[in-house]
């Protein structure tokens, strides 16, 4: 009988498997509207290839190593390495300079790439430059104590790993290169006192330093004699290798070869200097003009440099010869490199591409529409101004201007069709405008640089960049928070958006306004502020044209509203700060007094999380999506009675985590009323720890979290109801005794570790709610959350009490591979989701981002609200016109019969 | 009146024009005693003939009770096609009934006062419709319960604005 009713649950979960979760894509849909952008990071070391220089093998700090095709700057293959800095840096990067010395010493595997990676262990691996396949590979574990400090250098065939103890040894390894055997048996050790760490580098053999007013330079091939010394004229407190050709330093300004000691060049301007072939390139920048300069003689010259790359550019690697014309000129190929990690090529005065290599650290990201056409527009004003005039305006007036519109819009056309219209706006003429189902939008971009991006989520295009100089993260890893001031709803105010971040310099709040559309600042622009920011927010409320202020807290409680109009919009709103090292949580109720008009916050609540000691962290909280709207105000039992959801749109979920004595670690989670500051619900998970992953939604929460004890992943849900009655149906208050919600909650067991977690939106929340899960293996699934429900029940009920859409429980989430929205489209190390609802209710805009972008759309209930794609429009209208014609001969001769039966 | 009485003598001729009272009465004729008898007992029994007739017709919905709940109760209470259609139908049925109830009794009418037959008829359907929500209640066709409003439920106003999060500090 058990085994009966076994074989019942797994028949009626496939079953219920199959009915509900047909997600997949078919193969034409491919690519139709998805798109997948791929990086690489920012550029650490590089290199052309020895031969034609067609393409650039480079190393960057998101520990990858790839080859970019110098025609059109694609990638033609990508490594990318562990995160983790301790297996995946990259620390060194050799590319064989003569392409025919490679084969001849090892004939068999030809290797033209070495890398070294990580420091525990240090790991050597030689690749083949044309396809990215590993040759070889060997580890070693370093039994210093400072690992991370080594130092390589590839001489002939032999990789030296130099391990300097600061002001004691260097000591220096030599491994065979292919096979990782130490060619002696001892490492050696060079006792040199005088290193220290910020004043020496390692420029191929050379080891050099700088000592009050020495240069001391340590030759660790030398086997005897190997100390030189050059005096310095002045004590220099900068000393670093210079890029491209090995052996040539720049200490304070001036650059030394190592081979001799020769000053070979004065850089009085302290320019970006780099050494091609012995000759030196200085590259000097000023308002949007670029000079590369050999000698006094110009190498390359741009006068109009694009603003994404008017950021400290420096050449990462170069490829020059004698002009053929002039043999003392040079013609270059370079690979150059900005601040924010923007890649270039410049070839014959030329840009001939670039990479956004700043768009693999994103931290801040929002979706919005695009704005009316003309045409559109002028629609929209007619109504509007109908609304308004209404109760003072008669038919006739109205008639009018109906009438006038439409007699504008027809001059319209007929001067654009002649061309003599007025030339159409920057949003008209980038194709920005909005689409019939709000499918097309602009993706507002902010990364860690301070770079910020406007990329088409239709078509992948770059409409606008802007580099944001001085623009920083704040501290407690917060980023820079990007806030919609108004959105493109109201016509003729275009959208405004704002970037609140800390001044690099001051430490003080800086802000930035513009047009997410066009991309260009409004007002002022930057925004210097006098003061640091301990939080920022957007008010609830519209002010003057519709435009939501900021609200800003100094660090002296202090609050501040930009702009200063909508003050008095703050009195009411209650605001909770959450201090992350002492885990505590204060809420304040902000109130305006109009007689001073100023604002002061008060102080309502406070809760401590820190637990004993302070050993608990907090390291997430989840608040709901601010424009997430619940259509269903509660679950229909399996009585068709109604189980209201306890929707709290104060409600925040804080997790903590700490170390335990007894269970080692503890993992918490607290649902809080910030108005209130109440704690509505708390769990605790014993032997748990992060990375803890989060979504907070309507009436429900998902987080994922790694069970130390079983040493698994684990996601639990957790529901919150009202119960049977609704205490009021109208309105939601925190401070009115709200309801004591009942807690539905459930852990499953998931077998990927999560890296992003993200539930889907719509606009009128009617849509499933489906939730996204970014896999450390590249891919997102798309979960069912009927799937995670807490309602799911291990025993399974008899048919009269089944709910609705409830599967029996079984512990595994398995991994259903049709859920998987980018089908083969590996996203490499997801960093996070953004979901955005767009103008169809079935359908959300996903943006999955790491370190390559990934665009779609999901329609978690299917897309109910359009017609397929196969919809055959042709069959449809024939058979309808067919059918009335029909009838209406039908319907003649039906007359004509009866009349010839009545004269019968 | 007179329409209505040629309508009655359908096939009746009417030769004279003139009224008949105009003429005098033939000698030996007796109107009365020729006619008086035979003509009430004629009528009595056409009356109650109508009668009866129309109280059949009156208890005609009544009478289809047991039918309809043995129809209903064979029809079971799952939602397909043909108990849908049943129920609709018996819905229907006896409210067109309802409506045409006057039409249907039109006949009855012009003989005598048919108040309590239409009453009745009335009552009969108003017994076939209730028994018809009964089974559409029974087959849960009926939004008598909550969840069946659950749609028209509006979000609730919130009172109190929030916002925070981890200080920039």
């Amino acid at each position: 009988m058990g085994k009966l009713t076994s074989y019942s649950v797994v028949i009626f979960v496939i079953l219920n498997l199959i009915i509900s979760q047909c997600n997949a894509l078919y193969e034409d849909q491919i690519g139709l509207f998805d798109w997948r952008k791929k990086f690489v990071g920012k550029i650490k070391f590089g290199h052309f290839d020895a031969t034609n220089a067609d393409k650039a093998i480079i190393a960057t700090d998101e520990n990858v190593l790839a080859a970019i095709s110098s025609k059109n700057g694609d990638i033609l293959w990508r490594k990318v390495f562990e995160k983790e800095n301790t297996r995946g840096e990259i620390k060194f990067l050799h590319v064989t300079k003569n392409s025919k010395s490679v084969t001849s010493y090892n004939e068999q595997n030809p290797f033209d790439v070495i890398t070294v990676n990580g420091y525990n262990p240090i790991l050597f691996r030689g690749w083949d430059m044309n396809n990215g396949n590993l040759i070889w590979e060997w580890a070693i574990t370093p039994t210093t104590t400072n690992p991370e400090e080594s130092m390589f250098f590839f001489n002939e065939f032999n990789i030296y790993h130099v391990l300097p103890v600061w002001n004691s040894h260097i000591e220096v390894t030599e491994y065979h290169a292919s096979t990782g055997q130490p060619t002696k048996s001892t490492s050696s050790m060079i006792s040199a006192g005088w290193i220290n760490k910020d004043r020496c580098v390692l420029s191929s053999q050379y080891f050099a330093c700088v000592v009050k007013e020495q240069l001391l330079v340590l030759d660790l091939l030398a086997e005897t004699n190997n100390i030189r010394t050059k005096a310095l004229e002045s004590p220099a407190t900068l000393i670093k290798v210079l890029r491209g050709q090995d052996n040539y330093i720049q200490v304070g300004r001036q650059v030394i070869s190592l081979d001799d000691l020769k000053i070979v060049f004065e850089n009085r301007d302290d320019d970006e200097v780099y050494i091609e072939n012995s000759n030196i390139l200085k590259l000097t920048q000023s308002n949007k003009n670029l000079k590369i300069t050999s000698d006094e003689q110009e190498v390359t010259e741009l006068n109009d440099l694009p603003e994404t790359l008017d950021n400290n550019l420096q050449i990462i690697t170069s490829k020059c010869k004698p002009k053929r014309e002039n043999p003392n000129q040079l013609a270059c190929r370079l690979l150059v490199s900005t601040d924010d990690g923007a890649l270039a090529l410049i070839q014959q005065g030329k840009i001939k591409w670039i990479r956004e290599e700043a768009l693999t650290k994103i931290t801040a990201v929002e979706f919005l529409e695009l704005s009316l056409s003309d045409a559109q527009g002028a629609m929209e004003e007619e109504l509007n101004n109908a609304d308004e005039e209404y109760s003072n305006s008669d038919i006739l007036s109205s008639m009018y201007r109906r009438l006038h519109s439409q007699y504008s819009t027809v001059k319209n056309i007929v001067l654009q069709v002649l061309g003599l219209g007025a030339p159409p706006s920057f949003s008209q003429r980038a194709g920005l405008v909005r689409d019939d189902f709000g499918l097309h939008k602009m993706m507002v971009i902010m990364t860690q640089s301070g770079k910020l991006f406007g990329i088409d989520n239709v078509s992948g295009k770059q409409h606008w960049v802007k580099i944001l100089k001085n623009f920083e993260g704040f501290a407690n890893g917060q980023s820079a928070k990007l806030l919609i001031q108004r959105t493109s709803k109201y016509y003729p105010h275009p959208a405004q958006c704002a970037i609140i971040a800390k001044d690099k310099n001051t430490g003080n709040g800086i802000l930035y306004q513009f047009n997410p559309i066009s991309g260009q600042s409004i007002d002022k622009g930057v925004m210097n502020l006098n003061f640091k920011i301990q939080y920022a927010s957007l008010l609830h409320e519209q002010g003057e044209n519709f435009l939501r202020g900021i609200l800003l807290v100094d660090d002296k409680n202090n609050v501040h509203v930009l702009p200063e109009t909508s003050l008095k919009q703050v009195d009411g709103f209650f605001l909770y700060t959450v201090n992350k090292p002492s885990g505590i949580l204060t809420g304040f109720l902000l109130q305006y007094d109009e007689k001073t008009n100023t604002a002061n916050m008060m102080p309502t609540w406070t809760v401590n999380l820190g637990g004993t000691d302070n050993e608990q962290k907090i390291t997430h909280i989840a608040s709901k999506n601010a424009i997430e709207r619940v259509h269903s105000q509660g679950r229909v039992l399996a009585d068709r009675s109604v189980l209201y959801k306890y929707i709290n749109p104060n409600l925040i979920a804080v997790v903590t985590e700490g170390p335990d004595s007894i269970h080692k670690y503890i993992l918490n989670v607290y649902l809080i009323d910030v108005v209130s500051g109440a704690v509505v619900f708390s769990m605790s998970h014993r032997r748990a720890k992060g990375p803890v992953k989060i979504v907070h939604s309507e009436n429900w929460l998902v987080y994922s979290f790694y069970n130390e004890k079983i040493r698994r992943n684990e996601i639990t849900s957790i529901e919150l109801y009202e119960g049977k009655v609704q205490t009021n149906s109208t309105t939601w208050s925190s401070l009115n005794s709200p309801p004591v919600p009942l807690v539905e909650r459930q852990t499953y067991i998931f077998s990927s570790t999560i890296a992003a977690l993200r539930e889907t939106i719509t606009e009128k929340g009617i849509t499933n709610k489906h939730v996204l899960m970014g896999l450390e293996t590249g891919s997102v699934l798309e979960m069912p959350w009927m799937l995670l429900d807490p309602r799911r029940q291990s025993m399974v009920p008899p048919e009269k009490q089944r709910e609705e859409g409830i599967i029996p429980y079984i512990p595994e989430l398995v991994v259903q591979h049709e859920n998987i929205i980018n089908y083969n489209q590996t996203i490499a190390r997801i960093n996070g989701i953004y979901t955005a609802p767009s103008g169809l209710e079935s359908t959300c805009l996903v943006l999955v981002y790491g370190l390559d972008l990934f665009v779609t759309r999901v329609s978690p209930s299917k897309t109910f609200d359009l017609l397929k794609e196969d919809f055959d429009y042709f069959l449809i209208s024939t058979v309808l016109i067919g059918l009335i014609t029909a009838s209406y001969v039908v319907k003649h001769l039906a007359a004509k019969k009866t009349i010839k039966q009545a004269w019968k | 009146m007179s329409k209505s009485s040629s309508k009655k003598l359908k096939w009746s001729l009417e030769f004279n024009t003139k009224s008949r009272n105009d003429l005098p009465i033939p000698p030996g004729f007796n109107l009365s005693a020729a006619q008086s008898h035979s003509e009430v007992a004629k009528d009595q029994d056409q009356n109650q003939l109508i009668m009866k007739k129309s109280w059949d017709m009156a208890l005609g919905p009544i009478k289809g009770i047991p039918m309809n709940l043995l129809i209903m109760y064979m029809a079971g209470n799952s939602i397909s096609i043909f108990p849908i259609m049943m129920v609709g139908m018996s819905l229907i049925r006896p409210l067109k009934a309802i409506f045409t109830t006057s039409q249907t009794f039109k006949s009855f009418e012009l003989i005598q006062n048919i108040t309590l037959q239409k009453f009745v008829f009335f009552l009969g359907n108003l017994i076939n419709i209730g028994l018809a929500l009964y089974k559409c209640h029974s087959m849960g066709l009926l939004p008598t319960h909550s969840s069946d409003w659950l749609a028209f439920v509006e979000p609730q106003k919130r009172l109190e604005w929030s916002d925070g999060g981890i200080t920039f500090i």
